[in-house]
């Protein structure tokens, strides 16, 4: 492939991001900075008509590995199906989970602890032992001892 | 750990091909698009070079995307 | 405890990129000011407990309640909560019918209308001219005080609700067989059952947080089987060790067949029969356990098997698990039973196989009816809401029962009528004809969810009827029928109790104040009732006022819970009853001696039906019946209705929610591909479905787990609504109608 120019270095020399540490937030000089047109906010998600077909029904094919895992697992059984927590395939399409929604069903586990529910936030990613769609947990302690 | 907006520009009608194949890349956090020509996306890694390197990496290895341009830059020395 | 520096880094780096778009940035993470209040879930009748989320006065996220029955857990619908709260389509303002369309009211004038149109109906026709159609989803208290205002006040018993089209069959089968309504077991019962006998229930889809229960129990249990009844292989079926499908309506000659096995291989228990058990036939308990054996022996397995088109030796595996000595079995059913022409039979026939094993009363045995709404046990069926009720389990035709609530509701000796009011599909069907001029709808959607829709519609619409419809949203296929529409508040901007499938009151506190001028259906009432001078009948300022008075009412009688006063109810994670008084636990097994404080220490046996005027339970002899319309050459196929995951009931306030608003919301025709081969029709085809009441279009789904000569079709979507095509036959006891089960013929369009 052809080498092309460096459009983040530029950016970030041409906007003078280069040295920011911390706060400050500028649009870049070149062409990508100016507003995009009032449209529709869209989705990163590809477009798909998913009134007639399930994220599973597409997805058994488009990423055959993380269905079946999903399926297999604690998820797949309480079908707890992807837009529950990547959202739909519309704006609010997360491709990458918030784990603070994880507690809307797990507040036992993601308050670190029984009784512990209001006001505290998630102990930590849930990702970091749950491995995503299979849900497995890894590790050989179980921190939620006593859980169901 | 340094954490940069960015603007992906696509070729025209590409955005949403572009943004399917870039759900896979560690690093990238996709965030919302215009559907056409324009992803954003937050970039994490470990250093400015890292993030640099990164982004020349998704532009000389996808045809249809055109440019990444950071929106702002961050960095959290120290933090968690 | 703040956000961490790095979350904040990528959240206002996400908001800058999408603000370099023109789109709007991420949701700001939280800051810990919220405030979380206790409440229960809006939806079905498993009732998880749960906390709302308020910052603002406005419902952020709710989280499981860990120390309720749910353990935390929420299935999606519950999550999602929080969008419907200010969706677009909240009602926020009284609306006047005018013309084809309607007008914005003030309250003073479309209260006053009301109150004038209903005022006028009763003084030129008499009280049984007005009704009122409520709703299992309801709080307790807003039941209450429709029917103290209608029977005690007004002096009709025109009074019914939407249980009447869900949990009918269910109630009339405790009662007939047990005497008193309602579940003995509860829902600990699951963790303790070996074997699990789930019929006409897609519990995997309708009670997900229960099938979670149900899964947990298989994995952890020892051999636990798992049994499933059902003309459909549904994701319920996806854990069966053993999954029966039959042709619709022979469920009836399955179960019979089983009850046959446990006699014929001696896995009945003697000393139960004998101790707990009297026989008997239509409503006399008269018979004796020959009879009941003689009714068996035309029920054998192959006998049922030919009749159900599913194999015999299924049929005695089924029964085999479920009687095996030594082991403990649940069953749980739910439409599937009850919205059948002779849903009573087959509840009967089910709690049968408890009563000749033995197998209730125990942990992990017992017959557990699953509830479909959320308060349609505590509001409607313990509250006595229905057209032939009184509350807590006493009945209009009873002159006892009718001076006991006289004297509870001080009115004068004779104001409550004789004369049972109508049933539902009775109760529209007199709007049909006149009868009923007035009707007042509360908290329900009959305009989409009563069986043969078309014709209630134009009931609803008729010259001369007068209908008034309280709902949170606008329009729904009923509030655009009506002649004034009220704005309800919704859930969390109201209080009062609700109580679920296992017995179990909870109390739902406050959280937000109302969108718009919306008001609780308790406030509404109290004003009607003010205006048609019954004042003094609904004196309360508040649901926690009228709580006071329920006790009192409920005091003494089977369904006694006076000793759950408000303020144990906000302590406590909800309670079971019997609990008759303060300081009381609460009842897991009711009829249990040692556990239900409503059976005497000194009973010589293990139980007692106290509800019972022997104490003994009733095995009925129930044969065989068919479905009030089978199929035949012009309407070959069954159609049969049901539930999917992402939605509840008539979707008003699932439809609201991002992430369901796309997703299983259109109601689609379920084809197996034999059927669909022969009718030429693949995935994604249009097809025409029509029945001898109605038709509409649907798009195809061809899928193996239908069943060869069945069609299968969801309630949700207001727009392709299942019950055009629907029969509104009714279950003679229950009067509950036959939605689960007609004939059609299917076209391609």
């Amino acid at each position: 492939m052809r080498a092309k120019p460096n459009t983040f270095r530029t950016a970030l020399v041409a906007a003078a991001l280069f040295s920011a540490a911390g706060l400050g937030a500028a649009c870049a000089g070149s062409r990508g900075g100016s507003k995009a047109p009032a449209s529709r906010a869209s989705v990163a998600h590809p477009q798909v008509d998913a009134s007639s077909q399930s994220c599973a029904g597409c997805h058994a094919d488009a990423t055959p590995q993380i269905a079946k895992e999903w399926e297999a697992g604690r998820h797949g059984l309480s079908l707890v199906r992807c837009y529950v927590c990547h959202g739909s395939t519309g704006a609010d399409f997360r491709a990458r989970p918030d784990t603070a929604g994880c507690r809307s069903c797990h507040s036992l586990q993601a308050m670190g602890g029984p009784g512990a529910v209001a006001g505290a936030e998630p102990r930590s990613d849930c990702f970091t032992c749950h491995a995503p769609h299979a849900l497995s947990a890894k590790g050989k302690t179980n921190p939620h001892a006593g859980l169901r | 750990m340094v954490v940069a907006g960015v603007v992906i520009e696509t070729v025209a009608g590409a955005g949403a091909r572009v943004a399917a194949r870039l759900l896979r890349e560690p690093g990238v956090e996709l965030q919302g698009g215009d559907g056409a020509r324009r992803i954003a996306a937050v970039l994490e890694g470990r250093s400015g070079e890292t993030l640099e390197a990164l982004a020349q990496r998704l532009v000389d290895g996808d045809d249809e995307i055109l440019g990444v341009y950071p929106t702002f830059v961050g960095s959290d020395e120290g933090g968690s | 405890m703040a956000i961490s520096r790095r979350d904040f880094l990528k959240t206002a780096a996400a908001a800058s990129a999408l603000s370099a778009l023109g789109l709007p940035g991420p949701v700001a993470a939280a800051d810990g000011a919220t405030k979380w209040v206790k409440s229960v879930c809006r939806y079905c009748g498993t009732g998880c407990g749960l906390y709302v989320g308020v910052r603002d006065d406005k419902v952020v996220a709710v989280q499981g309640d860990p120390e309720n029955h749910n353990a935390g857990f929420l299935c999606v619908k519950g999550m999602l909560l929080p969008q419907i709260m200010q969706a677009p389509g909240r009602l926020l303002h009284p609306l006047v019918r005018q013309g084809d369309g309607f007008r914005q009211a003030s309250w003073e004038e479309a209260m006053g209308l009301v109150a004038a149109r209903f005022g006028d109906t009763i003084a030129k026709y008499g009280p049984d001219a007005v009704g009122f159609y409520g709703s299992g989803q309801g709080l307790t208290e807003e039941t209450y005080a429709a029917n103290k205002l209608f029977k005690a006040g007004i002096r009709t018993n025109n009074v019914d609700g939407n249980p009447r089209l869900c949990m009918a069959g269910a109630t009339a089968g405790y009662v007939s067989t047990f005497g008193k309504d309602e579940p003995m077991g509860c829902y600990e019962d699951i963790d303790h059952a070996d074997v699990f006998f789930i019929i006409g229930s897609n519990t995997a889809e309708a009670h997900p947080i229960l099938f979670r229960r149900i899964a947990r129990r298989k994995e952890t249990g020892r051999n636990v089987k798992v049994i499933v009844i059902d003309p459909r292989r549904t994701a319920t079926a996806r854990i069966a060790d053993l999954h029966i499908a039959f042709t619709p309506g022979t469920d009836l000659a399955i179960l019979n067949a089983m009850a046959g096995v446990l006699f014929a291989e001696g896995l009945v228990d003697e000393a139960f029969l004998r101790d707990h058990v009297t026989f008997g036939e239509g409503a006399e308990p008269s018979r004796s356990r020959t009879d009941y054996e003689r009714l068996l022996a035309d029920y054998t397995p192959a006998k049922a098997a030919a009749m159900a088109g599913c194999r015999a030796e299924d049929i005695v595996q089924a029964a085999r698990w479920f009687g095996e000595k030594g082991r403990t079995a649940i069953s749980m059913w739910c439409m599937g039973l009850n919205q059948r022409a002779r849903g009573v039979w087959a509840n009967n026939l089910v709690h049968n196989l408890h009563l000749v094993t033995g197998k209730i009363g125990v942990p992990g045995s017992t017959p557990l009816s699953l509830t479909g709404q959320p308060n349609a046990c505590g509001g409607v069926r313990d509250g006595g809401a229905l057209s032939h009720l009184l509350p807590f389990g006493r009945v209009v035709a009873n002159e006892k029962h009718r001076g006991e609530m006289e004297k509870l509701w001080s009115v004068p000796a004779g104001t409550l009528s004789p004369k049972n009011g109508f049933a539902t599909i009775d109760l529209f069907r007199a709007v049909e004809e006149g009868k009923v001029k007035s009707l007042w709808v509360m908290c329900t959607n009959p305009g989409q969810s009563l069986p043969n829709v078309d014709r209630y519609r134009k009931a609803m619409r008729r010259e001369g009827a007068f209908v008034v419809v309280t709902e949170a949203f606008h329009p729904t296929r009923t509030s655009e029928l009506a002649d004034v529409v009220l704005p309800a508040a919704l859930w969390a901007e109201k209080e009062g109790v609700y109580g679920c499938t296992e017995r179990r009151y909870q109390l739902l506190e406050k959280s937000v104040p109302p969108q718009g001028e919306a008001r609780p259906d308790f406030d509404i009432l109290c004003d009607l009732a003010r205006r048609l001078g019954h004042g003094k009948l609904l004196p309360w300022k508040s649901p926690e006022e009228a709580w006071a008075e329920i006790l009192a009412v409920a005091k003494g009688t089977p369904y006694d819970f006076s000793g759950m006063t408000r303020d144990r109810l906000r302590e406590a994670h909800g309670l079971l009853w019997p609990l008759p008084v303060e300081g009381h636990p609460g009842t897991k097994r009711r009829y249990v001696k040692g556990e239900d404080p409503l059976v005497p220490a000194a009973h010589p046996q293990r139980m007692k039906f106290y509800g019972r005027p022997d104490g003994k339970a009733v095995v009925w002899l129930r044969p065989q019946k068919p479905p009030e319309e089978v199929t035949d050459a012009a309407y070959p196929l069954y159609l049969t209705t049901g539930r999917v995951l992402e939605h509840w009931h008539t979707a008003t306030m699932t439809s609201r929610c991002k992430e369901l608003a796309h997703t299983n919301l259109e109601t689609v025709a379920e084809l197996h591909p034999q059927d669909a081969a022969r009718l030429g029709v693949k995935d994604g085809d249009t097809v025409r479905i029509a029945s001898r009441r109605g038709a509409e279009k649907f798009a195809v789904k061809v899928t193996d787990a239908s069943r060869v000569g069945l069609v299968f079709l969801h309630m949700h979507d207001p727009d392709r609504m299942c019950n055009h095509l629907t029969i509104d036959a009714v279950d003679p006891i229950s009067r509950q109608p036959e939605f689960k089960i007609c004939a059609v013929k299917v076209e391609r369009a």
